[in-house]
Formats: structure tokens, sequence, C-alpha cells
């Protein structure tokens, strides 16, 4: 499990959708807003790239602190 | 003759049994809880009737259910009209009931009353006491039955809208007197581990209310109240209510429910990231707009001396982001190629050739621009570059700009 990598996302996004804040109300010189505008575009394939590598992993854990990974198609059947 | 000594046939002894037992209990009243209601699809109700010490099955015929006034409930404490049968086939007897009256609620339902008014006294159950539950968890812990429809439900749909997540599932008794100390314990693993779960969900299917008691006991209350993780509940169904909904942080309808909550959709947050890719666009070509009305505006050289500069960054940043949004979703692209169009057309307009045409000159001293009068000198030979062909200037007057 990587934790960094789940925190990121969310913070990637925040920080995305303030970029996207910053560059709507305007007000910056050309050259930050397009430095701006690149930060965004990183953050932005950084988030895509994650949501399309996500994976749900599911382990079960016995009373006696033994754990596997189940698949959770194949319980309750 | 001595009666020790006389054979009965199983059907002989049967037939007396039902003969004395039917003779001995007419039509009576008969008092207990309800528990077991079964509406089989022939119409007919089937149930249980007990109390502390005993139970006898029962059976109400279709023609009488249909003029039924109270409706059977698991833990309804009844009434019940009839008399005693024996099934000889079967080597059963129960209760032929014609009629149900209830006689008060059920002593689980006190029970369960009393615990909710202790502990809802004690503060348990306050709003101000429940935790947050975090919009993505990265770690989620299940609690609930190894077997069962449950714990697919719940798992299954973890899978399928999750993102990036580590399920923990720990198989708990849920049903029967173990069910509460298994429950307790569940937690206790969980929140005691290494990496202990962002959110626990606990969850149990349907049941009557005696099935779904452990959820009732005050330890697995206690625990969950004390637990440090925030936990959402789905147990039972939606009109199902427990005392670990009451304390649980999140109370879920049913155990799909729970882990719906506990999960934020993975198509819905791959949406508010397009969003902010179809936002980003926007906000650049405004300032791309707005940078054109200040040139027009500027009559002259000012801000010519950086055009060349800058073209060059946007073509480079449109070949980027043309580059980028080939990688992305076809659907981005589609809504992009026109904004991109537009953009492009954008920047060809400031390109400088254009802007010569326009009616502009780039002035230079020594090859470096001039774009600021008080660069310059009464006298200064300058060179000049028009849309067609160069030329050599004079400067004969200056006159600096007063801002």
């Amino acid at each position: 499990m990587d934790d960094k990598k789940q925190g990121n996302f969310e913070k990637d996004l925040k920080e995305l959708e303030e970029i996207v804040d910053q560059l709507e109300q305007g007000g910056m010189s050309l050259d930050d807003s397009i430095l701006l505008f690149e930060k965004g575009q990183k953050l932005l394939a950084r988030c895509r790239n994650k949501l399309e590598k996500a994976q749900v992993t599911v382990y079960k854990l016995s009373s006696d602190g033994t754990s596997e990974e189940i698949d959770p198609e194949s319980l309750g059947r | 003759m001595n009666a020790s000594e006389q054979v009965y046939t199983v059907g002989e002894l049967t037939r007396e049994i039902k003969h004395t037992l039917e003779g001995q209990f007419p039509l009576l009243w008969l008092k207990g809880e309800l528990s077991g209601v079964l509406h089989h699809r022939s119409g007919h109700l089937y149930f249980t009737v007990k109390d502390e010490k005993a139970q006898i099955s029962a059976v109400m015929w279709r023609t009488r259910v249909s003029s039924l006034k109270v409706k059977p409930e698991d833990g309804l404490e009844v009434l019940v009209y009839g008399r005693l049968t024996v099934y000889e086939k079967g080597g059963k007897y129960q209760f032929d009931a014609q009629a149900i009256e209830v006689a008060g609620l059920g002593v689980l339902y006190q029970k369960f009353e009393a615990l909710k008014r202790k502990l809802e006294a004690e503060g348990l159950f306050d709003e101000a006491r429940k935790k947050r539950i975090p919009d993505l968890p990265r770690r989620i812990g299940v609690l609930t039955s190894g077997s069962g429809a449950a714990v697919r439900d719940i798992l299954v749909t973890l899978t399928k809208r999750g993102f990036d997540l580590e399920v923990v599932f720990i198989p708990v008794k849920v049903q029967g007197d173990d069910a509460a100390p298994d429950i307790v314990r569940g937690i206790k693993q969980l929140i005691s581990a290494k990496h202990p779960p962002d959110v626990i969900i606990i969850g149990r299917g349907g049941g009557s209310i005696e099935d779904l008691w452990a959820f009732n006991e005050e330890m697995v209350v206690r625990a969950i109240a004390e637990c440090p993780v925030p936990v959402i509940s789905g147990v039972g169904h939606e009109t199902d209510f427990t005392l670990a909904d009451f304390v649980a942080d999140l109370r879920a309808p049913t155990p799909t429910g729970a882990a719906v909550r506990a999960t934020q959709d993975r198509d819905e947050l791959r949406n508010r990231v397009e969003l902010q890719g179809s936002k980003l666009q926007r906000s650049i070509l405004h300032y791309l707009v707005r940078l054109e009305a200040r040139l027009e505006r500027s009559a002259g050289a000012y801000g010519l001396k950086r055009l060349p500069d800058r073209i060059q960054q946007y073509s480079q940043n449109v070949d980027e982001w043309e580059l980028r949004l080939g990688h992305a979703m076809k659907t981005m692209i589609r809504n992009s190629e026109e904004r991109l169009s537009l953009l492009k057309e954008q920047l060809e307009a400031l390109s400088p050739t254009k802007v010569l045409k326009r009616g502009y000159s780039i002035v230079s001293h020594e090859k470096r621009t001039i774009t600021d009068a008080s660069e310059l000198l009464e006298g200064m030979n300058v060179e000049l570059v028009l849309a067609r062909g160069e030329a050599g200037a004079v400067i004969t007057e200056v006159k600096p700009s007063k801002q």
C-alpha cells in the first residue's frame, strides 16, 4: 500500500482546484499565469494517471493475525 | 393387563398422544413473544411463540391470516388464541392459531428501550460525539460475517467504487451469544493494527430482532463509542434500527449502503478532475484574450519587444498542450479542439509579422529593441523593421512617457 500515492491524489486535486480558481480570478502577470497553467497541467496529468491506475486490494485478517489477499467476488456464495 | 407390558405401534402411540393432548388442551390463549415469523408464499403464517423457558411452533392458516388485525412481527409480545394439534405424520405438535392479539411490546424490545435510554442519558448517541467520515479513506476495515450476502455486498461495492484502497476484512460472528464479544474483538484488532483503518464498516444482513441482537449489546455499543476510528454501521434492512446504528458515526441503511458511504465513486472523481481540466484551459484562454486587448490599446511599440519570446512560449505551450491532450480522454480532445483552434488563431494574430502588417514598426538601436522613448536621444540613429523591408532613421525629438 503506497500511502503517499493516495494522499497525494487528494492533495493534487485540491491544488489543481486552487490553481484554476486563481487563474479564473485573474489579476496575475502573464508569465505567472503561464507558470501556474503549466503546474495545473502537470497536476491534471498526475490525477488522471492515478485514477487510471487505481487499485483496490482486499485482505482477510484472521483472529490469529494472519492475513491473505482475497477476491470479494468469490465470497458468500 | 399390566400397562408396562403393552406394546404400541408408533401410529397407535401417536394417536393416543394426539387424543390426550388435543383433549387436554381445548381452545386457549397462549401468551408469549413472536419469533421467526414467516409469511409462506402459500399464504399460511408460520411462527414460534416463546418465553424465557420454552417455545412452541405455531401456524395460522391462510384463511385466518387475511383477517388478522395485527401485523405479526418478531419480538412482538402477543396473546395467541387457538388450540394444540398433533401432526401425526411428522411426530410433532404445534399450535393452530386462530387469532393474534398484541399483549404489549416484547421483552427484547423493552430491553432494547431500557438500554437505549441509559446510553442516551450518558450522551453516547450525541451528534457532537460523532466523528467525520474521511472523504477518501486509504484503508477501510470491515467487520461482518464471513458467510452470507453482506460480506460480498460490502467488499464488491468497495472494490467497484473504491480507488487506490486497501480493505481489511475481519470475519466475526454476528449472531448468537458469542457474537458480541467477537465483534468487540474485531474492533480492537482493527484499531490496534500497525496500520489502523481510516474508517470501519460494521455490517450484517437482515434478520429478526434476535438475529440482530448482538448489535444491541452494551459491550458492542460501547466499543463503537470508544473506537478512535470513525464507524459506519450497515445492519439489517432500512427499517432495522439497532443501538449500534445509534452510536455509529454514520448509519447506513444496509451493508451495501455502508460501503457506498465509505467511498467516493471513481467516476465522480474522474468528472471532478476533468472539470478542472476544462476550466484550466478556459482560464488560460482568457489571459490570451486579455493580452490581445492590451496590445491593441498600447498603440505602438510597447510590449512588442518581448513579443517574439512570448509567441514562442505560447506556441510551445500549445504544442505541449496538444501533446498532452493526445494522451487524454478522447472526449476531452474533441472538446478542446475547438478551443485550441481558437487559441491558435489568437496566437497567430499576435505574431510580429501580422502586427507589423497592421502598420506597426519595430524600432531598434544597435540591435536592441527600443520599447521606451527614454532610451532614445535626439540625433540617435535607429533601425526600423516594417512589414516589408527595413529602414534607418534619425531621432529628431524625444517625448518620454509621463507614466
